[in-house]
């Protein structure tokens, strides 16, 4: 009896055990099945993360290629400083990567950490320009492990899965090249094509780097002065206003304010928030970008060097447009008693004048300063500017027809615009180097682009749609013309 | 041998009372147990649902940004409810699916622009809801092929909204989770917008 008494107690310490087993190997299954379902929704996170920096480190890529190519015209010695030299065709390559200089950003923390950006840029011959074509492959390591996620192929419409998906594509042990990964990564290829500024920048009526200001009265429209139905006689004409009188900034939104000015348009800033914008008629963007390419002084090889400097009473004359007279003078100084005609030799035709001024241009509000019909003037100023709206008289009437450009300091300083008075002022602005000021009454006819802007006053600033096609090509430098992603 | 009769009776039989005691608390703890179960299953259920909505969405957001980045032009219906974007024929060929099997072609340059292929039969790709799937429907213009994609499943509480700004796309999707007790707000929550810039847009 005693051994049946052990018996029995032995057997119910057994089931304990085993039932204790089952149940723990139940829950560990469920956890298992549980924690799977789990990490494929993880590695969702990671592999879709790492696609879209995939993507960044290939934009950054190419920006810096772009900035290579904008190099080219302020110095060409350094411009591809870490680049492989140019081959037979001219192509170059280089690799960025965090520890290159200039680096790609560095990625810290949960995720990715590594970032590479493969470029190849190489020239094209476009009549008498080069323009380049740029391939950047950004590449970025995947964590989470070699092991796809939930992410089921693509299916056509029968529900048939297709043989491939053609969106994220992770790599996990070998690379393009058959080399052994010791992690999986993902890359992306965009491609770029750069055609050199000679194109038009003047595509809205305001444009600043940095901080825009707006106080008092103004206000910004439109009109198009090659289109009667939006102007009387190529002029603007208030009954016949647009709305594409849009302002921009290339800088965070939060260094701008509107102080609640009319605008007829849009007005865009590169992230953040433009302060007091109650007034504006159009969209508020704040994911805008541009290129705003440095001015550089001219490069001509005839120049005419009399006078060497525009103050009294003068004349002169414009050339053809092959062949434009091409001035160099030290200043530009009219005082009220001052007249400055440029000639056009051909009345009825179109005639052309280009002058480079070293030192600053200011023009008195008593001062006369005639561009005559057809007259296309060019200025490129290396100083200040100080320009009395009524002090310059664009009988052409067109703002494409006075291009005032600021040559940008290299040293890295501000020099000013500055545009007073209460008559009209009809011409086109283009200084990124600049700090443009305008305290006139009078109404302003053009675009302008400029380093920061402040306009106070009442003026009325109204954007010649039709400027939108004027070629800049005084500008050196690139900007993109298309932008492709190899989905391959 | 009385001590051995004494524990064959004890462990021989049980009481009316005792298993009728047994039989409910059993019942009791069998209901709790099935209840908890089945609440258990829901719950795995509805945040399956909502992984792979969240994981729907993403992968659809990623392809309309993906192809929207750099679409010649996009155009919204009125009903917001699809999205028709224009891209260049950047391929020498494409497969039956629409994707590409051939090489980038080399872009010709024209007076102010890279030219792909022919300009005036570029590729159009559109998004929009066919039963309960999200579709991707791709055009080559210069083939005249058409396919249909689904890029997302099950979406059939799914709400798409797109639109269309100057330089920029705005795709909007937002999903319903299953969770019981939810409230509208929770659906906002399950919201999600990319604002995409057109990088070939060329008027501001």
């Amino acid at each position: 009896m005693e051994l049946k008494i052990k018996l029995w107690r032995l057997k119910n310490t057994g089931s304990t055990i085993l039932t204790a087993l089952g149940a723990m190997t139940v829950l560990t299954l469920l956890a298992g099945v549980a924690l799977t379902r789990i990490s494929a929704s993880y590695r969702v996170t990671f592999q879709s993360g790492s696609w879209e920096e995939a993507l960044r480190a290939a934009e950054a890529g190419a920006e810096l290629a772009m900035a290579s190519l904008n190099e080219l015209s302020v110095d060409s010695t350094t411009a591809w400083a870490g680049w492989s030299a140019a081959d037979a065709s001219g192509v170059r390559t280089r690799v960025y990567s965090a520890s290159s200089t200039p680096p790609l950003p560095a990625h810290t923390g949960e995720g990715n950490t590594k970032m590479y950006a493969s470029l190849r840029v190489d020239p094209i011959t476009n009549g008498s320009r080069t323009w380049y074509r740029i391939r950047s492959i950004g590449t970025v390591e995947v964590p989470g492990g070699r092991a796809m996620t939930r992410e089921s192929a693509l299916k056509d419409v029968k529900g048939t899965k297709n043989a491939r998906s053609m969106l994220r594509k992770i790599t996990f042990l070998t690379d393009r090249t058959g080399s052994t990964l010791k992690l999986p990564q993902t890359s992306r290829a965009i491609e770029l094509v750069a055609q050199p500024t000679a194109a038009p920048l003047f595509q809205r009526g305001f444009t600043a780097q940095y901080a825009l200001t707006m106080s008092g009265g103004v206000y910004t429209d439109s009109f198009d002065s090659s289109d009667a139905l939006k102007s009387t006689a190529g002029r603007y004409d208030p009954l016949k206003h647009g709305s594409k009188g849009s302002i921009a900034t290339n800088s965070i939104g939060d260094l701008s304010d509107l102080g609640d000015s009319y605008v007829w348009g849009s007005v865009m800033s590169n992230g953040g928030a433009i302060s007091r914008i109650n007034n504006v008629q159009g969209e508020i963007i704040n994911n805008f970008k541009t290129e705003l390419p440095a001015v550089t002084a001219p490069k001509w090889t005839t120049i005419i060097s009399n006078p060497s400097k525009l103050t009294g009473v003068q004349t002169l004359a414009a050339g053809t447009e092959a062949a434009p007279s091409r001035y160099k003078v030290t200043s530009i100084d009219l005082g009220s008693k001052d007249r400055l005609t440029i000639a056009n030799p051909t009345p009825g035709q179109a005639s052309y004048v280009e002058i480079w001024c070293t030192g600053d241009m200011k023009t008195n509000a008593q001062a006369v300063f005639i561009l005559q019909p057809g007259v296309f003037a060019k200025f490129f100023v290396e100083g200040n500017f100080s320009i009395a709206g009524g002090g310059v008289d664009n009988r052409s009437s067109n703002a494409a027809n006075f291009l005032l450009y600021g040559i940008s300091p290299t040293d890295g300083t501000s020099r000013q615009f500055k545009l007073t008075g209460g008559a009209d002022f009809t011409g086109v602005i283009y200084c990124p180097g600049y700090d443009f000021v305008s305290t006139g009454n009078g109404s302003f006819q053009g675009a302008v682009v400029c380093k920061t802007g402040t306009i106070k006053g009442n003026a009325g600033f109204h954007y010649d749609e039709a400027l939108k096609n004027v070629d800049s090509d005084a500008v050196g430098g690139y900007q993109m013309d298309s932008w492709v992603e190899d989905i391959r | 041998m009385k001590f051995s009769i004494s524990q064959s009776v004890q462990c021989g039989a049980f009481t009316l009372a005792e298993v009728l005691i047994a039989t409910g608390v059993s019942s009791t703890i069998a209901a709790a147990l099935l209840t908890g179960v089945c609440t258990l299953q829901r719950s795995f259920q509805a945040s399956e649902y909502y992984a792979a909505a969240l994981n729907d969405q993403t992968r659809a957001l990623d392809y309309i940004v993906r192809d929207s980045r750099g679409a010649l032009s996009v155009q919204v219906s009125a009903d917001a409810n699809t999205l028709t974007i224009t891209l260049p024929d950047y391929y020498s060929s494409y497969d039956a699916q629409g994707n590409p099997n051939g090489m980038p072609v080399t872009p010709l340059l024209g007076t102010n622009t890279a030219i792909y292929n022919d300009p005036g039969k570029p590729v159009t790709i559109s998004y929009f809801a066919e039963g309960r799937s999200l579709m991707r429907q791709v055009t080559i213009g210069r083939t005249g092929s058409t396919s249909k994609a689904v890029i997302a499943s099950d979406v059939d509480n799914f709400t798409f909204t797109f639109g269309a700004v100057d330089s920029t796309v705005t795709a909007s999707l937002t999903f319903s989770p299953r969770f019981q007790g939810i409230s509208p707000a929770t659906d906002q929550r399950t919201k999600r917008t990319a604002v995409i810039y057109m990088r070939n847009h060329k008027s501001a």
